[in-house]
């Protein structure tokens, strides 16, 4: 069983290694073949262009007829990611994996998923109900988080007021909005976490009464 | 005949019965008296019995089970397809024959953008018994053929080349199964490609009509499948007949499971 699948994945890295046109990199961890990190450009006309995506990539025991486990590395702002833990929601990595799909062509679906949001079957919920509320708020702070954990350079992205995204706009909220429950005297991080798990972003604002955010300020 | 040994049907029977745990069962089963699953049905419905008895007085006395695990279809076609050649007239002539289907379904493959490397890959273990089967000199016993189908490598890695086949063969030919192809979840038709990709190529996925269409006609082989359901069939059992050819291929379908049928009293026509 090993056999095959030492060899397939050796193949596989060196595949990916001769491959110079798709950009995706597959680098060994501690000399394994079976723990690797693979790496990829943030697609162009998205938020995540100029970032540099790495997941983590586990070769389970019996590959390829079992799915390839993988997770980002880098933190990124996208409904089909988990924000805290990299998780990703992707059909070929669950059900719809198949052995004729490799680590490179799983990179570049991981690619295209950045291009393309399910927001509909959503790894990080609080992340998906931002996408659907708010496009333009979504995109700002999918481009902070580009900016300020995938290395990507500010010069490629259209300008962002300010130089330094704030604390609110790493969350997706509006500073306004921030201070409004500050201003009572509610500490800054949890006024932000509260905010953010309400979805308090957008027209979606005016559907939430001022008390619903207190009753969760409170607990 | 059979030309096992009841020394080596026990052998390849160890732990079927013992394990409860279906994915410790073995892939594929040494033959089992078509009784043995008559007494499943024991207190069951009326219909199912007498579709067993009629089975069981037409000659259909073996089954040879496949894992239920979603590959079943897959497993329990390739028994028959390669019990098919061994218990043919000429062997080695069928064998070739089938070699020659095999190598006539590849240049879907490359059409479907398969890689070359990867599914040669997958189909060696299947080539390698066909052709061990056109030896003359020393062909494999019921038995060997039995024991390389257990080995787990050897049996997964077939799965995956007659699911690439079924694919390819359905996405060289989208118009004839495009109207065919839902999903067996939520019952909306999918795309070609949708439906391939979900259903078909990765492995655990049950095979539909669709599936076992395509694979008939990507290996140019008649099956034949006999559905023990609680249809009403006067004296008889519904056969459902996929592809075309002489001498078809012959399973057994139970919902949500497929297994191999065979008459032990074989004989030569």
């Amino acid at each position: 069983m090993s056999d095959a699948r030492l060899r397939r994945v050796q193949k596989e890295i060196k595949d990916c290694a001769k491959d110079k046109t798709s950009q995706i990199s597959i680098e060994m961890v501690d000399e394994s073949p079976f723990h690797l990190i693979g790496a990829f450009p943030g697609p162009p006309d998205t938020p995540y262009e100029g970032g540099y995506y790495e997941v983590d990539i586990h070769i389970p025991d019996a590959y390829p007829f079992q799915p390839v486990k993988m997770k980002f590395i880098t933190k990124v702002y996208h409904p089909n990611v988990s924000s805290a833990s990299g998780a990703i929601c992707l059909d070929i990595l669950k059900d719809a994996w198949s052995p004729v799909l490799t680590l490179k062509s799983t990179l570049i679906s991981l690619q295209s998923l950045l291009c393309d949001p399910v927001p509909n079957d959503p790894q990080d919920a609080e992340v998906a109900k931002h996408y659907l509320t708010d496009r333009a708020s979504f995109t700002a702070t999918a481009k902070h988080w580009a900016q300020a954990y995938a290395q990507a350079p500010a010069s490629k992205q259209k300008p962002v007021p300010g130089k330094q995204a704030s604390d609110a706009e790493m969350a997706g909220l509006a500073e306004s909005n921030v201070q409004s429950f500050t201003d009572m005297g509610f500490e800054r991080a949890k006024v932000i976490s509260v905010l953010k798990k309400l979805n308090y972003r957008g027209n979606n604002v005016s559907n939430i009464h001022e008390s619903t955010v207190l009753e969760e300020l409170f607990k | 005949m059979s030309t096992l040994t009841d020394q080596e049907i026990m052998k390849l029977m160890e732990g079927m019965d013992t394990q409860q745990d279906v994915m410790v069962k073995p892939l594929i089963s040494a033959p089992v008296p078509l009784l043995a699953v008559r007494e499943e049905y024991k207190n069951g419905s009326e219909t199912v019995l007498g579709k067993l008895d009629w089975l069981q007085s037409n000659g259909w006395d073996q089954v040879w089970r496949a894992r239920g695990d979603g590959d079943c279809f897959y497993r329990a076609f390739t028994l028959a397809f390669l019990l098919r050649i061994l218990r043919s007239s000429d062997p080695a002539l069928s064998a070739n024959l089938a070699y020659d289907a095999i190598q006539r379904a590849l240049p879907a493959m490359k059409q479907a953008n398969f890689d070359s490397d990867l599914y040669e890959e997958f189909l060696d273990p299947l080539l390698a018994i066909v052709r061990s089967l056109a030896e003359d000199t020393a062909p494999p016993t019921e038995y060997a053929l039995i024991q390389s189908l257990q080995d787990a490598e050897k049996s997964n890695c077939i799965v995956v080349a007659l699911r690439l086949i079924t694919s390819a063969y359905i996405r060289a030919n989208p118009t004839t199964f495009e109207p065919f192809l839902l999903s067996p979840t939520t019952f909306l038709p999918l795309t070609v490609d949708d439906f391939c990709r979900q259903e078909v190529e990765p492995c655990g996925k049950e095979a539909d009509h669709a599936q076992i269409m395509a694979l008939a006609e990507a290996l140019n082989t008649g099956i034949l499948v006999a559905y023990l359901d609680r249809s009403d069939v006067k004296d008889g059992v519904n056969w459902v007949d996929f592809g075309h050819g002489d001498d078809p291929l012959t399973l057994l379908y139970r919902p949500g499971h497929y297994d191999v049928l065979t008459k032990d009293t074989f004989v030569v026509s």
